[in-house]
């Protein structure tokens, strides 16, 4: 890591959330959750189900609110940057109606740019992602890693700085979902992207992640943070990616057992 | 054909008024409580039910009628035989399949592409365009298709009642009573094509705007 001091991309402090569940009782999601997450960075977060990794992504997002404690992006509060997030969820949300080049060009479409510039931009995208040849088509017409690299692709369009993903990857075949985690640190480095990436896979935590925050489930609670301060692109058969692993790994199953 | 300019009035003005308001009410929870028990309770009259008594008000009076008034109508031969009360009950049988499934595309748009598309900042219109009516759009058709069969069906019945000169279920009629019976089923093989050919055009469109539903789960 540098010695110039980072700055903070996401910010939570003291979140907490409710749930009422059907039979009217408060069910917590979120004791006092804090996290930091630096620019430029990804950071993973890692838990079982029920650790409401997802209900993070989206009270960040500004789609929910918490019940108390403060969330914030570059120090900001999260509805101010509407057209500056993007979210990968892991079902795509690609719009079905639309040829993969309108869904890419939508964020441009929808902030006005021309149809010149827009188709410019979609086809160097387009390049840049592998998805030559699939313009025309329907998303349907698509399998699951390629549209996963077109909504990635609308991602990019939009230029938007902070990336929300939410298990983007999780319902792909290990190879695929090898190729676009590499995809994914090619262009968070090149256009200097903070992700925060919910993942239930250690494996994925611990290549891609520059952070880890390991939460616990049942209320959702952050048991421990820490950094990988190890250059990419790493080497699954290392020995300090083993040992990363068990790290994970040991800290989890503590909690599990507990 | 006068059978097919009644069809066309009467199904279009259906469609114009049944889409906008479906639209509308599908996007708000208030417009649609109070369009529920109206629709419901009118939709189940059927238009027939309505000939008489729309005769009663409207008379024979036409859209000829009410351009130039009731003593030169005659004049126009052929709005003059477009009568106000057939195009009521036309109207009918269109509005409420078209209203009904166009409420329904709106209503069943997944939440997640409205998130999407407001997190890339979009307006209420732009929602609307992108994302709401797209969705709805298949809908509509179908709507469209369903409210087509049952307005052909009224139309024929409607123009075997008193006060038509004119019309594919008038020369049924008439042919019927002379008991010309090589033209009575010519009348109901026309019918029967036409009623075939107008579903598989809008069939068509149907499955022009349906193709990405499959797979939508």
């Amino acid at each position: 890591m540098t010695g110039i001091a980072q700055t903070t991309a996401f910010s939570l402090h003291n979140i907490i959330k409710d749930y009422t569940s059907r039979e009217g009782t408060a069910v917590r999601a979120l004791d006092s959750v804090s996290l930091d997450a630096e620019q430029g960075r990804i950071t993973c977060l890692v838990g079982p189900t029920g650790s409401g990794k997802s209900t993070i992504l989206r009270i960040i997002s500004g789609i929910e609110e918490a019940d108390s404690g403060s969330a914030q992006i570059s120090g900001r509060k999260p509805h101010e940057f509407i057209g500056k997030l993007g979210y990968l969820t892991q079902h795509h949300t690609l719009l079905p109606w639309m040829r993969i080049r309108d869904n890419i060009g939508l964020p441009l479409d929808i902030v006005g740019q021309n149809r010149e510039t827009q188709g410019e931009k979609v086809a160097r995208i387009c390049e840049l992602l592998g998805l030559q040849g699939t313009e025309s088509l329907y998303p349907y017409e698509l399998s699951g890693g390629m549209q996963q690299r077109a909504a990635i692709g609308r991602l990019l369009a939009g230029g938007a700085p902070y990336w929300l993903m939410d298990e983007p990857f999780s319902a792909l075949d290990e190879k695929t979902r090898q190729r676009l985690q590499r995809l994914l640190l090619q262009l968070v480095r090149e256009n200097s992207i903070s992700a925060l990436f919910v993942t239930h896979s250690i494996d994925e935590a611990v290549f891609l992640a520059d952070r880890v925050v390991i939460l616990s489930a049942g209320p959702g609670r952050v048991i421990e943070t820490f950094d990988i301060a190890v250059s990419h692109p790493r080497d699954r058969l290392s020995n300090e990616y083993g040992r990363n692993m068990e790290r994970i790994r040991r800290k989890i199953e503590s909690v599990l057992s507990e | 054909m006068m059978t097919l300019i009644r069809l066309t009035l009467g199904f279009g003005l259906g469609i114009i008024t049944a889409v906008p308001l479906g639209l509308w009410a599908g996007q708000s929870r208030v417009v649609d409580r109070i369009f529920y028990p109206v629709v419901q309770m009118a939709r189940s009259i059927n238009p027939i039910v309505l000939l008489p008594i729309a005769t009663v008000i409207f008379g024979l009076s036409s859209i000829a009628s009410v351009m130039s008034g009731e003593m030169e109508a005659w004049k126009h031969d052929v709005w003059d035989q477009v009568q106000l009360a057939m195009i009521l009950i036309l109207w009918w049988g269109a509005f409420f399949p078209v209203f009904l499934s166009t409420t329904h595309g709106v209503r069943t748009v997944r939440r997640a592409y409205i998130d999407t598309v407001m997190i890339m900042g979009a307006s209420k219109v732009q929602i609307f365009q992108k994302v709401i009516f797209p969705h709805a759009l298949p809908f509509i058709v179908n709507g469209t298709r369903i409210g087509m069969g049952v307005t052909w069906l009224v139309l024929i019945a409607a123009e075997i009642f008193p006060g038509t000169r004119s019309g594919i279920g008038y020369m049924l009629c008439t042919a019927c009573k002379t008991s010309d019976y090589q033209y009575t089923f010519a009348a109901i093989l026309v019918i029967g094509v036409t009623g075939l050919i107008m579903d598989a055009v809008i069939h068509r469109i149907e499955l022009a705007v349906s193709h990405w539903q499959a797979a939508e789960k």
